[in-house]
């Protein structure tokens, strides 16, 4: 079931692809499909370019300054989406953040993490370097050498 | 002018929701409530405090834990722990705001 999933999504547009699937929308085996497609996954209310909510608008903020690639969902657009997903997580609020299909948090954690330097190790640990610590290390190499 | 700025939307904030203001409300009921109920799921915590973020409407939280049930536990068990013992609660609200930590020996 999920090859045949896997061939539609490298062949047509993701919405189309996911309506191919033959998984019932919202069931685990969708929504295990949905945070296997991309490393970084995110479940939110609204669009990172029209976030519905300040808590996703909050995850959008701090992907944005980490320079993540993301894969998102409006849960907002599909009921079963949005109770699939809280059932799925065993996480009853939205936004939901998954990271190479391990879910690890909504938006305090990832405010948490990100105030911590712990998001961009935690990035790093699943090959994504995150803008924040390319820039570090640019500062590093422009700093005089010491005597 | 004041007729003017009462149609324009509120001015949108990144981080932090909008509050809307309820009248007649009981809001320090809500907050006692899940307080005991935080404090009966972790008896050993150390400080627990839950404050309605919601202008009063009782629709949305900000709880506090602190406890050694946490310790070694990632942070999103601890949140889960949390969720858990307030699950039945959670199902009114709009939003949770959760913070844990482990007490410093």
């Amino acid at each position: 079931m999920f090859n045949s999933c896997l061939r539609q999504l490298n062949r047509q547009p993701l919405l189309v692809a996911i309506r191919h699937c033959s998984a019932e929308v919202g069931s685990n085996a969708y929504l295990e499909n949905l945070v296997s497609k991309s490393p970084v996954v995110v479940f939110m209310k609204g669009t990172p370019d029209n976030p519905r909510c300040g808590f996703s608008n909050a995850v959008v903020q701090i992907m944005r300054m980490h320079g993540v690639q993301y894969d998102s969902y409006n849960v907002l657009d599909d009921e079963k989406i949005r109770q699939g997903i809280k059932e799925f997580s065993k996480w009853p609020t939205i936004p939901q953040v998954y990271l190479n299909k391990e879910f690890i948090g909504g938006c305090d954690i990832l405010l948490q993490m990100h105030q911590s330097g712990e998001l961009i190790e935690e990035l790093r640990k699943n090959g994504i370097i995150s803008s924040l610590l390319e820039e570090e290390l640019e500062k590093d190499k422009s700093k005089p050498a010491e005597k | 002018m004041k007729a003017l700025r009462r149609l324009l939307p509120p001015p949108r904030t990144a981080l932090t929701s909008q509050v809307r203001r309820c009248s007649g409300t009981d809001s320090d009921a809500g907050e006692a409530r899940l307080e005991e109920l935080l404090k009966t799921r972790f008896p050993t915590a150390s400080a627990v405090r839950v404050q309605d973020i919601s202008g009063g409407c009782g629709s949305m939280y900000e709880v506090w834990v602190e406890s050694s049930d946490f310790q070694g536990l990632s942070r999103v068990k601890q949140h889960r722990l949390i969720t858990e013992a307030l699950a039945e609660q959670i199902k009114d609200m709009h939003g949770l705001r959760i913070s844990t930590s482990v007490p410093e020996s």
